[in-house]
């Protein structure tokens, strides 16, 4: 009695003076250590909240990582050129060590890209190029290359005889035009299908069935189309299912948006080219910081190859994963 | 192992105090901690913000004097433009210094920012003192402008940075100072409800001991002293109480006991003072007898004086000496009958009652007197050996036809006085003289009755000298009696105050 008397006074105790510690540790200041300043590259994208984007972004944080950097990740809400550019003088005056920018509008960046330059900031384009100022590399898809895989793809799909129409974003953007030069070339010397006929969304959805609507009401002989952006093919998609032309007109597009991505589950896509944007913010951070740290850097392109999503690979497909194999 | 002892109530409370009051003391310091903290933070944040804030102004003010500056080339302006850029800078330094990982880097684009700032207004302001003409400082003037706008920026995103840091910290401390308010609450609880079944045992303790030692109370207040165990409590006091209670009971039985005894004693001893009595009661009946038998002495003597007188005018010498002798007895034995007196006062008179039956009797009876020691050291009680003789006369002399003798022998042995009286009467029967010899003081007193006086003179004798067989009767029918006494011879000293009694 006596023994467990004690036991339990002792017992009280302990259990006293351990909550006390514990309280006393949950209000003690955590004395984080402070992590000595890295270096910043500014990411400034086409559009903030855009996957794809995100997926560049998500690239560049893991370069930055590894190279002890960080990455602040900026952009307009909706495209808009002069907001790039304002974000990108920010960037200058605020003298980081690397911008990585999109390139808007070509043409209007080069005054900016050059004095930041002159400054000391090394620039880098990515998925679009300002090809004539002093940046020092241009990381994007190889657009030419990625319209010759969407027609290698295209021959898969139909076979060597056929009609295609093409809905592009943009009749003067560079790397629709890109895109469809790419797929004409390779067309053109490996099949003997024809292009009937070919018009632009400007990369916006409605525009796009609309667009696709028009198209297959003028032609009615389509047996695959082709569209050179990411919204093209899902607009596209929907006019097909509107018009109950599933199985008859194939689709071949660009990107993984979710819904292409369920487009192509349930049959109404037949492939898309994806493009590797993780790996491009991976590679534009490792040009800066080669550049920081004053190793050479030859190529002022840096150029990726794209992979083709089909229904054979969706299933074990992840967004932002690059690793696929074709 | 703690060993757990008796605890005096002091301590006992003293503990209880300290329980009670150290966890609420830690409780109201944990509290205090808490909230300290969040103001701590609070301060932290709003001091941080009104930098931040006054940097902006200062950037801005700067932005207004140097466009004032540039338009009226005022130099008062320059010299304000001058003050608020330094200004500005010294505390992006002071925010630097205490800067977290987030904002160091926003801190240092701010930096570089405003840097940039400096350096546009800077060109713009010396070309437009080298007079070099609107257009070439216009590209800096509108940098500056739109790089002061980007000070703004940043500035703003420091202040939603220092908000949000904090509005983080408070939340995780929220919910740390949840934890802490649940954990502070079990402990109140825990230390009330310890407290409670500490109190409550407590009380049980004290009534348990105290309800023992009341109802042994009540039995010791009815007068039943047992032994009393006693509830062992934990509380030392009241131990103590119990032990000494039981201690106290313990003493009063032994006392009641003790009390008891020395009842029994004392009334043995007043029984003894009863018997004391009694023998005192027996003398006075005795003196009583002897004066009922006596008619007025005065009266008597006076009479025999005046036949003394009459008997020495008719020269009658014999008949005067009679009278005389008679009157001594008569005298002695009226004077002494109470009193002690000395063996030679009381062989006086025994030879004067010899004279007086030498006369009455003739030759019929012979008496012989023998004394052989100093008489004056020997004590008696008055009337001790004139009885005795007359005894011998009257029951063995006068009952014989022929006569007797009667023989006196008065000697000293071995610091005793023998006193011996013979005589060769008729003598004693042997039932009478068991009698004698085994009288038994406590029955009833049958001696006088019969007339002997025997052994009131024995009594008498054993209640002076406080001593036994002083006093012994031989006797054979037909052939007499020796009647034999041992007296303790005295010191001298005593003799005055006993005669004088």
């Amino acid at each position: 009695m006596k023994f467990l008397k004690s036991v339990l006074v002792i017992i009280l105790i302990a259990l006293f003076l351990g909550s006390n510690l514990y309280f006393i540790n949950l209000l003690r200041d955590k004395k984080v250590e402070k992590e000595p300043i890295k270096p910043k590259i500014v990411l400034i994208s086409h559009i903030k909240t855009n996957p794809y984007w995100l997926d560049i972004k998500a690239g560049a944080e893991r370069a930055a990582k590894e190279r002890g950097a960080v990455v602040e990740f900026l952009g307009p809400t909706t495209a808009s050129t002069e907001d790039g550019l304002k974000l990108f003088d920010m960037a200058t005056s605020a003298k980081v060590s690397g911008i990585i920018t999109y390139v808007q509008e070509e043409g209007q960046y080069k005054k900016k890209i050059n004095s930041a330059m002159e400054k000391g900031i090394p620039v880098v384009t990515i998925d679009s190029d300002e090809e004539d100022s002093n940046r020092i590399a241009y990381v994007g898809t190889d657009n030419v290359l990625a319209g010759q895989v969407a027609g290698k793809e295209m021959v898969k799909q139909i076979g060597t005889s056929g009609n295609v129409a093409i809905v592009m974003g943009g009749k003067n953007v560079k790397n629709q035009k890109e895109r469809v030069e790419g797929f004409t070339e390779y067309i053109k010397s490996n099949s003997n299908l024809k292009i009937v006929d070919t018009d632009s969304s400007d990369a916006m959805l409605l525009e796009a069935e609309i667009i696709t609507r028009k198209i297959l009401n003028r032609n009615d002989n389509i047996n695959a189309l082709f569209c050179t952006s990411a919204l093209d093919g899902i607009g596209a998609a929907r006019a097909v299912k509107d018009l109950n032309y599933k199985d008859r007109v194939k689709i071949i597009c660009f990107d993984d948006l979710d819904d292409t991505l369920s487009n192509i589950r349930n049959g109404l896509v037949s492939a898309t080219i994806v493009q590797k944007s993780n790996e491009m913010g991976y590679r534009a951070v490792n040009i800066i910081m080669d550049k920081i740290e004053g190793k050479s850097n030859k190529f002022s392109k840096s150029l990726i190859d794209v992979n083709v999503i089909n229904n054979s690979n969706i299933w074990s497909y992840k967004r932002g994963d690059d690793k696929i194999e074709n | 192992m703690i060993k757990l002892k008796t605890k005096s109530l002091n301590s006992k409370f003293i503990m209880f105090v300290i329980c009670l009051i150290i966890p609420i003391c830690i409780c109201n310091i944990i509290s205090l901690a808490m909230s300290k903290k969040i103001e701590d933070g609070y301060v932290n944040m709003l001091n941080n913000m009104l930098i931040t804030n006054e940097i902006k102004q200062h950037v801005d003010s700067s932005l207004d004097n140097f466009n004032q500056y540039i338009l009226n080339g005022t130099p008062s302006k320059k010299e304000s433009y001058n003050n608020e850029v330094i200004l500005a800078k010294q505390k992006i330094g002071k925010l630097k210094k205490n800067s977290d990982d987030v904002n160091q880097y926003i801190l240092r684009d701010l930096d570089n920012t405003v840097d940039s700032y400096i350096e546009s207004s800077k060109n713009t302001i010396s070309a437009y003192e080298n007079k070099e003409g609107y257009i070439f400082y216009y590209d800096d003037f509108v940098a500056a402008k739109n790089i002061a706008s980007y000070c703004d920026a940043y500035a703003s995103t420091l202040m939603q940075n220092f908000l949000e840091a904090n509005s983080i910290a408070y939340k995780e401390l929220n919910r740390n100072s949840s934890v802490i308010y649940i954990g502070l609450a079990t402990y109140l609880i825990l230390i009330l409800a310890l407290c409670v079944v500490y109190a409550l045992t407590f009380i049980r303790h004290i009534s348990k001991g105290l309800k023992g030692m009341v109802e042994i109370s009540n039995k010791v207040s009815k007068g039943q002293f047992e032994y009393y165990e006693g509830n062992k409590t934990d509380i030392y006091e009241l131990d103590i109480l119990t032990k000494t209670f039981n201690t106290m009971i313990t003493d009063i039985k032994n006392l009641i006991s003790s009390l008891n005894g020395k009842i029994v004693l004392e009334k043995k001893l007043k029984e003894e003072e009863m018997k004391n009595l009694k023998y005192e009661n027996a003398l006075k009946e005795f003196d009583l007898k002897v004066l009922q038998s006596q008619i007025n002495p005065h009266f008597l003597f006076n009479t025999l004086n005046c036949i003394n007188a009459t008997a020495i005018m008719e020269n009658a010498i014999t008949t005067s000496k009679l009278i005389k002798s008679v009157s001594n007895i008569l005298r002695y034995s009226l004077r002494s009958m109470s009193t002690n007196a000395l063996l030679e006062d009381e062989i006086k008179i025994v030879k004067d009652y010899i004279y007086i039956q030498e006369c009455r009797f003739d030759d019929r009876v012979k008496f012989n007197l023998s004394t052989n020691m100093d008489m004056k050291k020997v004590k008696v009680p008055g009337m001790t050996i004139q009885p005795l003789v007359e005894n011998a006369f009257i029951h063995g002399i006068e009952g014989k036809e022929d006569g007797g003798y009667i023989n006196i022998y008065i000697d000293e042995e071995n610091g005793e006085c023998n006193v011996l009286i013979e005589d060769n009467g008729v003598g004693i029967s042997k039932e009478v003289l068991d009698k004698i010899n085994n009288y038994n003081y406590d029955a009833k007193h049958t001696w006088h009755t019969t007339g002997l006086g025997i052994n009131i003179v024995e009594k008498r004798l054993r209640y002076l000298y406080n001593k036994k067989n002083m006093f012994k009767v031989e006797s054979e029918e037909g052939k007499g009696t020796k009647v034999y006494l041992k007296i303790p011879i005295m010191g001298d000293e005593n003799n005055d105050e006993n005669i004088n009694c």
